[in-house]
């Protein structure tokens, strides 16, 4: 008898169930996915193709890091990589930095210059960089990814979506480097025969949220603010990915916060 | 009707009752938005007390004919904007046939008769339900209390079988976990644990009451079992979160307080700059609220985002950007 009226109370309560990811928090950003532990809770228009900005660089790296990526390698600075508009470093052309600290620069300050430069270094040319970068997304299935340029440049067809960014963000964080470098909130970086450059990550997370440990930020006037954030406590790993977002800070903070509570929750 | 059959002519009523109302709801979005539904069943003889409980529904439910439990079949089903009838024919656990109707009076409440026939009699339920507002997680409270039936009926089973002492070490156990299922009374039948001594402490301190909080079935459970009013629980435990900043709890368990300490700590500061180290994650933590499809994002922290691409800075400031490298940030 117990049975049967505890069954009639479940029933009574219970709602038709949401099995696949919800949007929970719709004015996060235009397009946002967050996961935990690789399992995606929360998305927004995770599959649309939106500007990814230099959320882009992921891929370059990934790309660099599967072609015998060597951190000593000296790379000499092109006059087409030192005109590169948008974020710099600051380089000259003729100047020579190891691949290693273009790579930091690149990814900790989202320097375009040292990015031209290990794309030139690598590829030959940008335009073969860039074809690989797109080999790669093809391998990997993004189905919403292309890329026009190495660094992220707003360009007719360069895109990517939430989803592809989280997939391609995974690949990348099983190497040590990339997982070692996107965490760095300081770092500091050496023109060869030339004074340092203090680096500041431009990532607002590291050091601030609990647990922040990367990856990767954005801004074009196409893509809007973006954010990959990534956040490790307690042997748990939350991942969120904002595209034009209002507020990426607080919105990738927020995201992050209420992961951890229904990680926690769901124990 | 026996008093077995009735019950459990009562579960199937309440699963084809549920269903319906699923089958009738009308809004277009995903997200779910919670009703209070309230249900009494009468028979010949028989008045069972009303039963009100929280649910929350999807607002997307389509209307299509419900899965009914097995045995069951629903057929003739008409729906219109304000009205939704049908009826019902079970086989098992004994055959019955039944009819529903229920009128929806606004978008926003709804009321409903159903008739259940059957040799031994017949029974009477009627059901209301009113939006009272907040969007919800579909499945989570229903989840919760499904799982909360199915653990209470996987543990009446294993009683059965167990010793006084087994059992005393598994109420200690359920007690330690805060889990009140087991000392509550159910449909009439005694508790199957009676020292609820370790329970109602745990549930009188921070950890314990911050695990249930947020579930206002289990906040009721421990209402009865513990003999004391949830809310003037939680007043205590937050008042005390609030003095000593126990900025977990606050932000977990403490709706009140965490209002306050959103307005002196968090409202209208940038993330970058403003905020205390100290209440980052929980101004982070309130700041999602914000983000939600009903969030007043007007009492949220500052926006830090940059100005927008058609706009021209001053020419100092241009160089100090480039300087700086802005883009890309």
């Amino acid at each position: 008898m117990g049975l049967g009226v505890v069954l009639a109370l479940a029933a009574l309560a219970s709602g038709a169930a949401a099995q696949s990811p919800t949007d929970r928090y719709p004015k996060a950003a235009r397009s946002y996915l967050v996961a935990i532990d690789g399992q995606v809770i929360w998305e927004r228009a995770g599959d649309t193709p939106l500007a990814p900005a230099s959320l882009t660089k992921i891929m370059t790296a990934l790309v660099l890091l599967d072609h015998n990526f060597t951190a000593e390698a000296v790379v000499t600075i092109s006059p087409r990589a030192a005109a590169i508009e948008g974020a710099q470093i600051g380089l000259r052309a003729g100047q020579k930095m190891t691949a290693g600290d273009l790579f930091t620069a690149m990814l900790v300050r989202s320097a375009n210059d040292a990015c031209t430069a290990l794309a030139e270094h690598d590829g030959g040319t940008v335009q073969a960089f860039v074809a690989r970068m797109n080999e790669r997304a093809s391998a990997m299935r993004l189905s919403a990814t292309h890329f026009v340029n190495p660094c992220g440049l707003d360009a007719p067809g360069h895109l990517s979506s939430a989803r592809d960014l989280f997939q391609l963000t995974q690949v990348a964080l099983t190497h040590p480097l990339f997982v070692s470098t996107v965490s760095l909130e300081r770092a500091q970086v050496r023109v060869l025969g030339g004074p340092a450059i203090a680096l500041t990550s431009s990532n607002a997370l590291l050091g601030r949220l609990p647990g922040a440990r990367g990856v990767k930020t954005g801004y074009t006037s196409a893509a809007g603010t973006c954010v990959i954030a990534l956040a490790e406590r307690n042997s748990r790993r939350v991942i969120a990915v904002l595209l034009n977002a209002p507020d990426r800070w607080w919105a990738s903070a927020a995201l992050v916060e209420k992961a951890f509570e229904q990680a926690a929750a769901d124990r | 009707m026996t008093m077995d059959r009735f019950v459990r002519a009562a579960a199937i009523g309440a699963v084809v009752s549920v269903l319906s109302v699923l089958t009738a709801a009308q809004q277009p979005a995903a997200q779910g938005e919670t009703w209070e539904q309230t249900m009494q069943m009468s028979m010949p003889g028989m008045n069972m007390p009303a039963r009100t409980a929280t649910v929350c529904q999807v607002k997307s439910a389509e209307r299509t004919p419900p899965k009914m439990e097995d045995g069951c079949t629903m057929t003739d089903l008409q729906t219109s904007a304000s009205r939704v009838a049908f009826t019902v024919a079970c086989t098992k656990p004994q055959p019955m046939t039944g009819t529903g109707e229920f009128i929806y009076d606004t978008p926003n409440s709804y009321s409903g008769t159903m008739t259940l026939k059957s040799s031994d009699g017949s029974m009477v339920m009627k059901m209301a339900g009113k939006r009272i507002g907040a969007a919800c997680d579909p499945g989570a409270l229903g989840r919760q209390v499904e799982a909360q039936g199915r653990e209470v009926n996987a543990r009446l089973a294993e009683m059965q079988r167990l010793s006084g002492q087994e059992l005393a070490k598994a109420c200690a156990e359920q007690a330690t976990a805060g889990s009140p299922a087991l000392f509550t009374s159910t449909a009439g039948t005694p508790p199957v644990c009676t020292d609820s001594t370790v329970l109602c402490g745990n549930f009188r301190t921070q950890a314990g009451f911050a695990k249930v909080s947020g579930s206002d079935p289990t906040l009721k459970m421990f209402g009865q079992v513990c003999k004391v009013d949830p809310m003037v629980v939680r007043a205590d435990l937050c008042g005390t979160a609030l003095k000593n900043e126990s900025l977990d709890f606050i932000s977990s368990s403490c709706p009140d307080q965490s209002k306050a300490l959103v307005q002196r700590e968090c409202a209208g500061r940038k993330f970058t700059s403003d905020v205390s180290a100290k209440y980052q994650s929980f101004c982070a933590s309130y700041f999602a609220s914000t983000l939600e499809g009903g969030g007043d994002s007007a009492a949220g922290p500052k926006a830090t985002a940059p100005k927008p691409a058609d706009s021209k800075p001053a020419a100092v400031d241009e160089a100090k950007k480039k300087l700086r490298g802005i883009f890309g940030r």
